[in-house]
């Protein structure tokens, strides 16, 4: 087993990793909260704030649950960084585009047509390349550096 | 896609952009003083983005909405390479084609 195996191997890479992918539900989850907060409150026209501001949301409970769900992912996040290369955080991250428009589909019913699927496919997987360049960087730097 | 809400949603991943590169400075700064004027102005970026990102959601889908975030990546290889000259791999710029075409399809869907 080589150096870089038995590290994605250890207890705590993987408690991390776990870290991270709940940080990205709870991403996802907030923006389906903060969706049903729009939707909830599309029909009001009784606000003093522009529509385009989002602002005329902010007495929905919907949009106060996703405040909640955002910081509860940001915290995650750090926590898991702790003990995780930002390299491989970016690349376990990408996958919140899947969480997002399997949450689209599944809690807001919307209907995902097979070009956006694609779409979506395609952003995960550039995402992924780009974060896999990111992770060499940082692991040329840290034997530079040892 | 009206020129409006595509200038919205640009406007919406610059301030989150924006947000993300003063908490990193605020973080480094030294000083407490600049520290602090550098969170709250993060803090006022991210919050913006928050609530933009929800007007956007009152006219269009969140599968609709939400892949446009990965601009983002590209918009910020741009900058540094622009304004700091870095130079990017061909891995990285096969990639950003990667991710424009995933946006362009979503974005005609």
């Amino acid at each position: 087993m080589s150096a870089s195996d038995s590290k994605l191997a250890s207890p705590r890479f993987r408690r991390s990793a776990l870290l991270v992918l709940l940080s990205q539900v709870f991403e996802a989850a907030s923006e389906v909260l903060r969706k049903l907060g729009a939707d909830a409150t599309a029909a009001t026209q009784l606000s003093v704030f522009p529509q385009w501001t989002g602002l005329s949301t902010l007495g929905s409970p919907w949009v106060w649950a996703a405040v909640v769900a955002a910081l509860a992912a940001f915290g995650t996040w750090l926590v898991a960084l702790r003990h995780l290369d930002l390299g491989v955080a970016f690349v376990l991250g990408s996958v919140v585009h899947i969480f997002v428009a399997a949450g689209s589909w599944l809690v807001l019913g919307e209907h995902i047509s097979p070009i956006r699927a694609v779409g979506i496919l395609f952003i995960v997987a550039g995402l992924v390349v780009v974060a896999r360049s990111q992770a060499d960087l940082e692991t040329r730097t840290e034997r530079t550096e040892v | 896609m009206s020129p409006v809400a595509l200038l919205l949603i640009l406007l919406t991943h610059a301030t989150n952009v924006a947000g993300q590169i003063l908490m990193k400075t605020a973080v480094m700064a030294e000083r407490t003083g600049s520290r602090i004027g550098q969170f709250a102005l993060a803090i006022a970026c991210m919050t913006a983005s928050f609530f933009l990102t929800i007007g956007l959601l009152q006219r269009f889908d969140l599968s609709y909405v939400y892949p446009f975030q990965a601009s983002a990546v590209i918009m910020m290889a741009l900058a540094t390479r622009v304004f700091l000259g870095e130079k990017m791999s061909r891995r990285n710029v096969f990639a950003m084609a990667v991710i424009a075409a995933g946006v362009a399809l979503v974005s005609a869907s």
